[in-house]
């Protein structure tokens, strides 16, 4: 027993100590900044290969915390690469700009990155640009306006204006409520327990959208993507569906009314007996479309 | 005399005109207008491959700088400027006062530390399988142009589409490092691309 | 986003489309800036001022021509006005340097660029204009303020100086 033992255990151990570890030396910048907030200021944030992290803060105040990392196996190169990233943060008249980039001409031989941590009273509005990396929002109140590109965007808890513009990566959002517009290409998103209406325009992505009570109107235009639509309360939501050359899954025991105005061409609609209900509007062209139920979503 | 007798006349006479000899310098000068116009084509032929330039990044900080501050004024305001310029430099004075002591500008701090990375990250294998996509993609680029498919034409449209994704992710990996996230990233698209040429491949 | 949608955008003072509008056209502009200076810092400054007039204008855009041939057109008349004169145009043709000998079968685009802007400043700006930047002769008259007979004769003798620099280049 003992044997079989010691035996498991070189056998664990064993693919550690194949393994190289090398020892990797890593440079951290900290830039700090903090402005007083007034009630017209805006944060403007331009990030390249950066970790945009916002919060909400009960201070009045905008504050800025800005991280510039480089990892090499010599220090020396960590220590240079790092002042290679430009940093600016500055105030001009009610905006407020962030920003880091890598001169054109430059490289760098240690890995860069940015990370912002950024905390601002709730109603502050917020623009993100972001390339590479992770923009995530949390419980702000006014708007948000996120264009980003190959980058994880993950909005939680959020209320009023929502715009986003987003190319590959990927989106998830929860609790929110307001008014969003997105734009995505090539950019899965998943959106859990959403209220408001939602225009979404999407291609060549996968789609899960999980509704509430609260939602009252979601436009969807979905090409060449995979689109999921959950609902805790199906038979109380308008459905105009349309679909070109889409296999379409619907839920069983609702009176859908199916046409076929042309080949590959489907139109299912439902509409409900109450005075008033929310509706989905969704076309999806050379996807899949799947409606199903899903288990009630209860707000904190 | 007859009318044919006259046009006689004219064709001896044709026959018997004098041969003339090109000036000498009419080669060299002709010669000289072909090179010239060898040299221009090879000028227009480099024209169209001229490299394009990438502006500083100071360049839009400063725009956006500039597009906060107000346009020009009107006339009127123009003579009025230096009176008002008088009573603003006081306020602006102590205006910076209050300024500075609200924002001394952001502080700088460093910190080092090490840590244990593995090798294997480092692996760049995304270009081993280059020339057999090419391959297929020629194929396929004939195949369109034979048949003029739409389905033919959308596949090799997104294609293009993401080899400039790809040649984006390069690039960065290339400027900022290896990085896992990116490599992910980059490990998405390749198989993206790969459903995609294994579909033309199937079409060829 | 569309063009349209990219302005309208703009004209609310949305800074990321701004700068969207900014990154699409600023390495063409910029190349533009940087072969008429013949200089990288003030090509900057033709950028720069030349973008801040874009988005203080472009209201007035009718959206008859391209967005970006509109652009280029700020561009361009910024550049030329921070050269600070009229371009100086020669009387008598170019007659110093010798333009015979050959070139070979390949010309590489490095000497071409060196040669360009090696031109007196009067010669390149019409030659950009013209053969790089693609303009007629009655649109670069107008921008310079010649007539269109002296834009044709100063292209030719533009074209004839930069055979005469290769040539000297391709010696070296």
């Amino acid at each position: 027993m003992k044997q079989i033992f010691v035996l498991l255990l070189f056998c664990l151990s064993a693919p550690c100590l194949l393994i190289a570890q090398e020892q990797i030396h890593v440079v951290t910048k900290k830039i700090n900044e903090s402005y007083n907030y007034r009630e017209d200021y805006e944060v403007n944030i331009e990030g390249d290969r950066a970790e945009v992290y916002i919060q909400p803060n009960l201070e009045n105040k905008i504050l800025i915390d800005i991280e510039v990392i480089a990892k090499h196996p010599n220090q020396e190169q960590a220590e240079k690469d790092v002042e290679k990233m430009a940093t600016i943060v500055k105030r001009l008249k009610n905006k407020i700009y962030i920003r880091n980039y890598l001169d054109a001409e430059e490289k760098s031989e240690a890995q860069l990155k940015v990370i912002y941590r950024i905390t601002v009273p709730a109603q502050c509005p917020v623009y993100i640009k972001n390339a590479y990396g992770v923009a995530e929002v949390d419980n702000l109140t006014n708007s948000v306006k996120i264009n980003s590109k190959f980058s994880h965007v993950s909005l939680q808890g959020l209320t009023g204006n929502m715009d986003l513009f987003t190319r590959y990566g990927d989106i998830y959002g929860q609790s929110l409520s307001g008014n969003a517009t997105i734009a995505s290409h090539r950019t899965d998103m998943i959106l859990k327990d959403i209220e408001g209406t939602y225009n979404i325009d999407a291609a060549y992505g996968n789609i899960q959208i999980y509704a509430s009570a609260g939602l009252l109107d979601l436009n969807l235009d979905a090409e060449k993507s995979q689109v999921m639509l959950f609902n805790p309360d199906l038979s109380s939501f308008r459905y105009d569906l349309t679909t070109v050359s889409t296999p379409t899954l619907l839920p069983e025991g609702m009176d859908f009314e199916i046409t076929q105005p042309e080949p590959n061409v489907q139109r299912i609609q439902y509409t409900p007996n109450n005075e008033y209900f929310p509706s989905f509007s969704v076309k999806v062209t050379f996807g899949t479309l799947q409606v199903q139920k899903s288990s009630k979503v209860k707000r904190p | 005399m007859s009318t044919e007798k006259q046009n006689q006349l004219i064709r001896q006479a044709i026959s018997e005109l004098p041969d003339y000899q090109a000036p000498e310098q009419l080669w060299p000068q002709i010669s000289e207008q072909l090179d010239i116009d060898q040299k221009e084509r090879l000028i227009q032929r480099q024209l169209a491959q001229l490299p394009d330039y990438h502006p500083p990044e100071t360049v839009w900080t400063e725009i956006a700088e500039g597009l906060a501050k107000a346009p020009p004024k009107n006339t009127w305001l123009r003579l009025v400027r230096q009176p008002l310029t008088w009573a603003a430099s006081f306020l602006l004075l102590f205006s910076l006062y209050w300024l500075v002591t609200q924002s001394q500008g952001p502080e700088v701090s460093y910190t080092y530390t090490t840590q244990a990375e593995s090798q294997w990250l480092l692996e760049s294998d995304w270009d081993a399988d280059e020339a057999d996509f090419a391959e297929v993609v020629q194929l396929h680029q004939r195949y369109l142009r034979t048949f003029d498919d739409q389905s033919a034409a959308s596949l090799q449209e997104e294609f293009d589409e993401l080899n400039t994704a790809r040649e984006e992710i390069k690039e960065t990996l290339d400027r900022y490092g290896k990085d896992q996230e990116l490599i992910r990233q980059l490990a998405a698209i390749e198989r993206a691309r790969t459903q995609i040429v294994n579909q033309m491949a199937q079409q060829i | 986003m569309t063009e349209s949608e990219l302005i309208d955008a703009c004209l609310e003072n949305d800074r990321i489309a701004q700068r969207d509008l900014y990154e699409r056209y600023s390495k063409a502009m910029y190349t533009i800036a940087y072969r008429m200076a013949g200089e990288q810092d003030l090509a900057a400054d033709i950028l720069q001022e030349a973008f801040i007039k874009v988005f203080r204008s472009l209201a007035k855009f009718r959206r008859e021509s391209t967005l970006g041939a509109w652009i280029k057109t700020i561009v361009v008349r910024t550049a030329l006005s921070k050269l600070k004169k009229q371009p100086k145009f020669d009387e008598l043709p170019p007659t110093d340097g010798s333009e015979s000998g050959s070139w070979g079968d390949f010309l590489e685009a490095e000497y071409l660029e060196k040669a360009i802007q090696s031109l007196p400043t009067g010669y390149r700006t019409v030659f950009l204009l013209i053969e790089v930047e693609g303009y007629a002769h009655k649109e670069v008259a107008e921008l310079l303020g010649i007539t269109v007979g002296t834009s044709k004769s100063q292209l030719y003798y533009a074209k004839k100086k930069l055979r005469q620099i290769i040539t000297k280049l391709l010696e070296i």
